[in-house]
């Protein structure tokens, strides 16, 4: 059988066609109009909303697609997905709740654009899928990884008690064999314990139980707190680790510990992945609207292959792969979901053989929400 | 803010949009004007409102649901990209 070329279709043809096309979509389609009226609707969406196509057509997208938080809170007109994709005239996408007819939440996940004819936005169009059985198997899996990490928390502790017992000779005198296997034992458990935080604070992430308690932080202050958690590695590893700020004291209002695990992390991977000889540098900037941390190293730099990638889950560039084989790949990524948390971002230059520079943005006062669930 | 500006017409950009989002106008204003003119909002010209007002029309109507007052607010901005030719 010979297929027909679409642009030999006459008008009517390519209609029917552009409708069977929107009614076949796997995932929930709705499209509007230049006033917000949902103009299409195809058999998925209403299913999963489950109302049906005579209610929603001519029907104002706002009142009828009620988006919702975690808390069952409706989210602001001017922060809902379709909203933003014409403030901004990019495409949105965005994990969030819509609430269906018999009042049931269901978590979706959301892709807007808006419609360009003749280079004129004319309407949006969304997409839209039912996440339940990812958001199930989600919280099994943050279930699992937080009484697994308690549950390790536990003997790790006695193991470091211990080992510092005897390092400090409070069990007798140990010669310099004995201590040195003693001080493997405390660096392995040292860096098990870190893992275990990590493991913990993005399963708090994930599931959407960081709580951010804003208040007032010298910028400067924390910057030297930080610095000096890291001057033993740094030295260690001869690097030479910096600080250099403004002179006028820098205020932020902010989450103090969220913040400092933040930069900790940065100043850890610089460190981490420069090597000997080289530089680690944390500033901060002030500036009309927002504070900039800036950490710059002079390290080994994230191949350009992988710049997109570097803050996804479990992902380790090959560079660094081979210097380094025990990491996780999960510290950018709880940076990023961290910086957020505190309303900001997060972007970073890099070339390889010659350093990054990670920039955190955060407002000066972050407006702080408490999303324990 | 507005009051910090000398374009008499992004002063009155924000002025007509404050009649309908109150004091949500200004960022409203600034957001797409930034967003889609790539510019600083105080620079904002009447050939740049023109562009701008099918992305303000449709922002606005994902705002309020009356389809009249998305109508009035165009209008009004139509008017105001005229006056200021």
């Amino acid at each position: 059988m010979t297929k027909t070329p679409i642009n030999t279709l006459n008008l009517a043809e390519q209609k029917v066609l552009a409708e069977a096309l929107f009614t076949s979509i796997g995932d929930g389609a709705i499209a509007t109009d230049e006033y917000g009226k949902i103009t299409r609707i195809n058999p998925t969406a209403l299913r999963i909303l489950g109302y049906s196509e005579r209610e929603m057509i001519g029907a104002w997208f706002p009142k009828k697609i009620v988006s919702i938080n975690e808390n069952a809170e409706p989210i602001s007109l001017i922060d809902r997905p379709i909203t933003r994709a014409f403030l901004t005239g990019k495409t949105i996408t965005e994990k969030m709740y819509y609430r269906q007819k018999n009042g049931q939440p269901v978590p979706v996940s959301v892709t807007v654009s808006p419609i360009m004819l003749s280079g004129k936005p004319v309407g949006a169009i969304e997409v839209f899928r039912d996440i339940t059985i990812e958001y199930e198997i989600d919280r099994m899996k943050s279930d699992f990884i937080s009484l697994a990490s308690h549950q390790l928390r536990t003997p790790l502790s006695a193991i470091k008690t211990y080992s510092h017992m005897l390092l400090d000779g409070f069990m007798g005198e140990i010669n310099e064999a004995q201590k040195k296997s003693l001080r493997t034992i405390v660096g392995a458990s040292n860096r098990m314990n870190e893992l275990i935080s990590t493991l913990l604070n993005i399963t708090r992430m994930e599931s959407g139980s960081v709580t951010v308690t804003p208040k007032k932080i010298n910028a400067q202050a924390l910057i030297q707190e930080v610095i000096k958690e890291h001057e033993h590695a740094a030295s260690d590893n001869d690097i030479t680790l910096s600080s250099s700020t403004q002179k006028t004291e820098i205020t932020i209002v902010s989450d103090s510990l969220l913040l400092k695990e933040v930069l900790s992390n940065l100043v850890s991977n610089g460190i981490k992945y420069t090597p000997a000889g080289g530089t680690v540098s944390l500033t901060a900037k002030q500036r009309k609207y927002d504070i900039q941390f800036i950490i710059t190293d002079s390290g080994m730099g994230i191949p350009k292959y992988s710049q997109d990638q570097i803050f996804t889950k479990f992902f380790r560039a090959h560079n660094v792969v081979k210097k380094e084989t025990s990491g996780t790949g999960l510290g950018l990524y709880l940076v990023k979901g961290l910086v957020e948390s505190l309303e900001g971002t997060i972007t970073f230059e890099s070339k390889e053989n010659a350093g990054t520079t990670f920039i955190v943005t955060l407002p000066k006062t972050v407006i702080g929400s408490s999303i324990a669930q | 803010m507005a009051s910090s500006t000398n374009n008499a017409l992004y002063i009155r950009v924000v002025t007509i949009t404050a009649e309908y989002l109150g004091p949500a106008a200004e960022r409203f204003v600034d957001r797409q004007i930034e967003n889609h003119l790539h510019k600083h909002p105080h620079t904002i010209t009447a050939s740049d409102l023109r562009k701008l007002t099918d992305w303000l029309k449709l922002t606005f109507s994902l705002v309020t649901e009356d389809a009249g007052e998305v109508k009035d607010y165009i209008t009004k901005l139509h008017k105001a990209a005229e006056s200021h030719d």
